[in-house]
């Protein structure tokens, strides 16, 4: 049998016509129907490669067509040389159990590895290669935006204990051999209470409340050595890298599938990032501990200034998926370990 | 055979009913979305528009008309050119909101005085690569209507405080169904122009509702419950909170945003079903019309149902929610006819460019149908 029942359109009006179509041995294909006939070689067709269950189309150079509802029947009298490789070969993976398993075992790890390693080792390459003058608007802006929404205010600390720390901290780090010194700053804030911050373009801000909680100025050294690797390791720039790449990988994945699955993307994009961040706080916490320990001080300071803010926070039991920063308990642990 | 329903209209000339079909399978789709998802992946994407043809094809191909299936034939290649262009503009525009966010804003401007030339490009190039019995639909590119449209009365929107919106939105139907067309045949759009007011005055009555419920009895409630809470937006004083209180209030907070987001499930539920009748029934194509039953508790229900079904799955269940919501969006629209489905004919032939469609969908516009 070579024979199959196909409906036939001219491609002038939607009328349709039934047609038996006959693959000939002399590469051509006979068209017959009640008042059509027609004859066209193989290499003149196109025909759609199989998706599901979907019907097959011929398409012919004079813009006619054939529809076959039945893929499997065109699929059984469709002769070896009209078999096409490449892209048809894809139903066969789309539609096969075990293709489809194997699929999903590859996508699963090829996203799970993207997320851990891919995408931020593809974040550090290129934020090594953007030039830190780059940042600047970046950073100011960012700051701007913080004291315009009134999250940093003036710094209420007297001036004397301002200069005396910036002393402390500069002699530090010109001691450790800081190129280019960051510009710190400090700031008054009801809203974040006792924290630091890096910004990008080197601004590192401590807030009346941090250095108030410090029983030790060695402590707030520690928190220094902190921030600074936010700023040696680009870690502003890798955040922005990193997360942007993630949102463009999730759109790629997702595609064009409506906005019940947009909101379901959130989560996961969340605990990505969420992620993200602890990994470099755990980084900023190793560059401290070498750090500190250039500088002949005791690493137990930082960990007695962090004790003390989560004691304050309450937030230093365990890690939640969704935590920007490790448990405070488990930084000291690892800050007392050894 | 469809059994076509002898119904009599107004003018009482006989009319059949023909309801449209949609065959997809959530199982059959899965195995084509992941390995979509899989090939996109590995080739860093350069497979989507590939994926993008077989998804629409899967979809319209199951979609059937008195027994005929759309059909969607755009050549991937063009595609991929027009996201190529489209992850430029992403590009640019996410360097601009870090390094320099006083471009952001003129950035902005030009994308809003390009949106609608690209609205007419996008609908062409979807419009003249859908297909059914092998005659193409079509989308007459109207420029200066667009920006009439997108512009004119966009301005005008923020100018009334909104409150032509509902207005302007008809103006969008209007222009994007009056301008498409299947072979030679127009598709017209008759609705009234203010029909669109009752659906969003009746939503914005809802949201007040919730609104009302969340801050005077909701909030009151909680805050009595936790006086803790008040003082939370302040400093916190040292003696910190009781962890046990903590996860109360957690606890609390998650059931708390859980109500509200039903209620807004709710309500956009409710604005998609109703726009989406008004807009379907009053659909005509050479005397045929389009009648679209959708039902606000229905869809209410499969998106909740979806939504949870993805999250639950880590995403494995987005090919079952995609089918089950195109079914029922499917099922419920029927073409009112005199039964002659065979006299259209095929207009001229010329190609649109997918520069534009791609740019629509980055910056997520969807406009239509």
């Amino acid at each position: 049998m070579n024979k199959v029942e196909a409906t036939w359109y001219d491609g002038q009006s939607s009328t349709p016509q039934t047609v038996l179509l006959t693959f000939n041995l002399d590469e051509t294909v006979s068209i017959e129907g009640a008042g059509v006939s027609g004859c066209y070689g193989f290499k003149e067709m196109k025909i759609s490669p199989r998706i599901g269950n979907i019907h097959a189309r011929i398409q012919f150079p004079d813009n006619s067509l054939c529809e076959i509802t039945d893929y499997e029947s065109l699929q059984a009298v469709l002769p070896a040389s009209l078999k096409r490789g490449g892209l048809a070969n894809v139903h066969n993976w789309e539609n096969k159990l075990r293709y489809i398993a194997l699929a999903l075992l590859i996508t699963a790890s090829v996203i799970w590895s993207a997320v851990e390693y891919g995408l931020p080792a593809a974040a550090k390459f290129v934020a090594g290669t953007i030039p830190v003058e780059w940042e600047t608007a970046m950073g100011q802006q960012t700051l701007d935006a913080m004291e315009t929404l009134e999250i940093l205010e003036p710094t209420k600390l007297a001036e004397q204990r301002r200069e005396q720390l910036l002393q402390t901290f500069n002699e530090m780090l010109r001691n450790a051999g800081i190129e280019k010194l960051p510009r710190i700053e400090f700031r008054n804030s009801e809203a974040i209470g006792a924290n630091a911050l890096a910004l990008p373009s080197g601004i590192i801000i401590f807030t009346d409340a941090m250095v108030e909680l410090a029983e030790d100025d060695r402590e707030l050294l520690g928190i220094l050595a902190h921030e600074l690797a936010h700023i040696e390791y680009r870690h502003g720039m890798r955040h922005v890298l990193q997360n942007s790449a993630l949102a463009l990988m999730l759109i790629m994945i997702t595609g064009d599938v409506g906005s019940a699955s947009s909101l379901a993307a959130t989560l996961p994009t969340l605990l990505a990032q969420a992620k993200y961040s602890r990994e470099f706080e755990k980084e900023a916490d190793d560059y401290a501990v070498v750090f500190m320990d250039k500088q002949g001080l005791n690493k137990v300071h930082l960990a007695n200034i962090l004790e003390r803010l989560g004691n304050l926070y309450g937030d230093n039991q365990t890690t939640g998926y969704l935590d920007t920063h490790p448990a405070t308990q488990e930084r000291v642990n690892k800050l007392t370990a050894h | 055979m469809q059994e076509n329903q002898v119904v009599l209209d107004e003018e009482s000339s006989p009319q059949v009913e023909i309801p449209l079909v949609f065959n997809g399978k959530a199982g059959e789709y899965f195995g084509i979305w992941i390995v979509n998802v899989l090939l996109t992946i590995i080739t860093i994407g350069i497979y989507a528009p590939w994926a993008k043809v077989r998804t629409k094809r899967y979809f319209y191909g199951n979609t059937l008309l008195a027994d005929s299936p759309f059909d969607f034939i755009a050549n991937p290649v063009v595609i991929l050119k027009g996201y190529f262009i489209a992850l430029v503009c992403y590009i640019i525009f996410s360097l601009a909101t870090e390094f320099q966010p006083q471009a952001v804003l003129p950035l902005m401007l030009v994308f809003f005085l390009v949106m609608p030339w690209v609205i007419v490009r996008s609908m062409a190039f979807r419009l003249t690569n859908t297909t059914y019995r092998n005659i193409r639909f079509h989308f007459e590119p109207a420029y200066a209507d667009a920006y009439k449209v997108f512009v004119g009365w966009g301005l005008l929107v923020p100018l009334s405080f909104g409150l032509i919106f509902p207005y302007y939105l008809y103006k969008q139907n209007k222009f994007v169904i009056d301008k498409s067309r299947f072979g030679k045949s127009p598709f017209e759009f008759g609705m009234e122009g203010g029909a669109f007011y009752p659906v969003y005055i009746i939503a914005m009555v809802l949201v007040a509702g919730l609104f009302f419920i969340v801050s005077f009895i909701a909030t009151p409630m909680m805050s009595t419950m936790f006086p803790e809470l008040a003082g939370m937006s302040g400093a916190v004083d040292e003696s910190g909170i009781d962890p046990e209180q903590q996860q109360a209030i957690q606890l609390f907070t998650f059931i708390y945003l859980g109500v509200v987001s039903v209620f807004y499930v709710a309500i956009y539920a409710y604005m998609q079903t109703a726009i989406n009748n008004l807009v379907w029934n009053n659909i005509s194509i050479a005397k045929q019309r389009f009648s679209s039953s959708l039902k606000t508790g229905r869809m209410m229900w499969l998106y909740y149902t979806n939504t949870l079904g993805i999250v639950l799955s880590f995403g494995l269940l987005i090919p079952w929610a995609r089918v089950r919501l195109t079914k029922y969006r499917v099922s419920c629209i029927s073409m009112l006819s005199d039964g002659e489905l065979n006299d259209f004919v095929a207009a001229e032939q010329h190609k649109g460019s997918a520069t534009g469609e791609e740019l629509g969908e980055v910056f997520g516009l969807d406009v239509g149908l």
